[in-house]
């Protein structure tokens, strides 16, 4: 367990280095020169008044004086002391930033996962208990729709129906359950449906095992079967989604926040690509990618701590 | 020598031949697949057509009064520049359909090709080729394409790139497991074995061998990309105004939401409908290319 533990750490570093490395690369990628381009953006190319002090300034803090393994290695070192840079918007710390907006899209994202973990597991069990029934073919609809909506025409329609037409929940901004509600159940629909999916074709896989049957015969009673026998051994493989679900709402994060005028971090990074503002941009995404790895490793070790055969098993 | 080489081929295309009319047959038989079919039928009429159906032209201002309601004039209303949203959203559909065949086109070609290799050739290539893709992996759903949109530029056209190299690695870690597997098989070792070249295996033994799933995954990663891009030009970080993109005009339509819900309603059911026949189509050919994967 414990060498799984440490191999599974071991294995990460790697992965951080490469992505501190692409994202640290982002602004040698850039068609033109940087610099020139973030000055303009501010106005001041166009007005005329960049100085070549200022334009040389900016190139030193954004590093593009120097050869990129230099710039690499600075980089990757601050980033390391948890020194992000600074917006060339508001001249503010980069994660100073970040922390300060995280509060809401963790929430946000909690709250989503959540609500698709409730709805994808209870519509999937319904729909495995009585495969063709009715229930079957609304909860596997549900999914259909689930998996087609965009996200952000849902945000819309969810505003007007349940804001604009009923009055039951506020429209926009952040703060309270009633401001979360919303923006929660738009985020996590895409994920319930996938996760319904899942829960059902797990669902049927166990309910023909052995064991169900035997279950069955010995006299316990159907509801015992299921959530004992069947759910437990069920919700293995969904488990194992769940990370990759915490990435997908992280990122849908990004669309819902803004349609619900959130302030948060994927309203950060959206609001940094359209002013340019590129080590707001580096921060954001950093940021978010290190979190998802991070989250992916807590939920393999606490997946191979509930899964006997990795426990005792064989390490790696 | 000859007769071996001659043989190979017929036998194959013979095989083809029947496992596209079986599929064929299959996805008549498959409800969704035919209703999702017909869907996807629906919006490509509508976008081939646009320029002969649509009443007005998508970006022709004041063919209507401001914000008009649903009529027999208007189908499905004005917006707030009294342009048809009807023949807007027409023309919309072109617009998605292309923007999605062609950023999973871009997946797909690329991952395709590091996916055969990869799984091919194995040991340091596919070592060095497994370790990038595990780095593009740590960018979570839209991330990756949301970064390259930031180096890119803002506009349609970078948004389609970068949302088809965003796919790319989910791409070429399906490929390279079908690869990994299918490369044991007889007739791998057999075409081998009668001198064939690594470029002759991969192209004419794996990869029409690995196919099966590629198409059901390019088909539902299509719907993923319509909803991608529609999604970040709402954002405005793709299409920009006055294009008839249905993102750029469910974002037109937001601020007008209380007083004309249709601006808002008609280009996200368009996408609902277009995404939804696909995702349709795709579990069909699921279904009908491998029914072991059949829950």
């Amino acid at each position: 367990m414990t060498t799984y533990i440490i191999g599974r750490i071991v294995a990460v570093v790697p992965v951080l280095l490469g992505v501190s490395l692409l994202v640290s690369s982002m602004i040698f990628f850039l068609p033109g020169d940087p610099a020139q381009l973030m000055l303009t953006e501010m106005g001041g190319a166009a007005a005329g008044r960049v100085t070549p002090e200022q334009y040389e300034n900016l190139r030193r803090e954004l590093g593009l004086d120097e050869p990129f393994v230099v710039h690499y290695a600075k980089f990757l070192g601050k980033a390391l002391q948890g020194d992000l840079g600074r917006s060339y918007q508001s001249r503010r710390s980069v994660l100073d930033a970040i922390l300060e907006h995280l509060p809401s899209t963790i929430q946000l994202t909690f709250a989503g996962l959540g609500l698709a973990i409730v709805i994808g597991v209870v519509l999937g069990v319904v729909a495995a208990l009585r495969p063709n029934s009715i229930g079957d073919n609304l909860s596997m609809f549900f999914a259909l729709a689930g998996v087609s909506l965009p996200e952000f025409w849902l945000a819309l329609m969810l505003i007007f129906f349940f804001s604009f037409s009923l009055g039951w929940f506020p429209a926009t901004g952040q703060g309270g359950i009633e401001r979360l509600v919303l923006p929660a159940f738009a985020l996590g629909l895409r994920a319930a449906a996938t996760i319904a999916r899942l829960t059902r074709a797990s669902m049927l896989e166990i309910m023909n095992q052995d064991y169900i049957t035997t279950a069955r015969a010995k006299g316990l009673a159907g509801r015992v079967v299921v959530t004992r026998h069947a759910l437990k051994n069920a919700l293995i493989p969904v488990v194992t989604i769940v990370g990759l679900q915490f990435g997908n709402l992280m990122a849908g994060a990004v669309i819902i926040e803004t349609v619900f005028a959130r302030q948060g971090v994927g309203r950060l990074a959206v609001d940094a690509i359209r002013m340019k503002d590129f080590p707001m941009v580096q921060g954001t995404v950093l940021f978010a990618a290190t979190a998802y790895v991070l989250t992916n490793l807590i939920v393999d070790i606490s997946y191979a701590w509930l899964d006997p055969r990795i426990r005792f098993g064989r390490s790696g | 020598m000859s007769t071996v080489e001659i043989a190979l081929p017929e036998q194959r295309r013979v095989k083809t031949e029947g496992t596209v009319w079986r599929t064929l047959r299959r996805l008549l038989r498959h409800r969704g697949a035919v209703i999702g079919a017909s869907m996807i039928l629906i919006v490509a009429l509508g976008a081939i057509l646009a320029p002969v159906v649509a009443p007005y032209a998508p970006d022709e201002m004041g063919v209507g009064p401001s914000l008009a309601p649903p009529s027999l004039a208007h189908l499905m209303g004005t917006d707030t520049f009294g342009r048809d949203i009807f023949s807007r959203i027409l023309h919309g559909a072109s617009l998605s359909l292309q923007v999605g065949v062609i950023a999973v086109a871009i997946s797909a070609g690329a991952g395709i090709v590091l996916g055969l290799v990869g799984g091919y050739y194995g040991g340091w290539i596919d070592g060095i080729l497994m370790r990038i893709i595990d780095i593009l992996l740590a960018f979570p759903g839209i991330l990756l394409a949301l970064a390259i949109v930031s180096v890119l530029g803002i506009s349609l056209t970078n948004l389609m790139i970068a949302v088809g190299i965003g796919g790319v690695p989910s791409f070429a870690r399906l490929v390279r497991g079908s690869t990994l597997t299918v490369k044991e098989n007889l007739y791998v070792t057999v075409a081998r074995s009668v001198g064939a070249g690594d470029g002759l295996i991969i192209f004419r033994h794996i990869l029409p061998n690995v196919a099966s799933p590629i198409i059901v995954y390019a088909t539902l990663r299509i719907a993923f990309a319509i909803i991608a891009t529609s999604s970040l030009s709402y954002l405005g970080l793709g299409a920009k105004p006055p294009t008839p993109e249905w993102g750029v005009m469910l974002s037109d339509g937001r601020e007008f939401m209380r007083v004309a819900p249709w601006v808002t309603t008609f280009p996200g059911l368009a996408i609902l409908v277009s995404v939804m026949g696909i995702n349709l189509l795709g579990d069909g050919l699921r279904d009908a290319l491998d029914p072991r994967l059949r829950v």
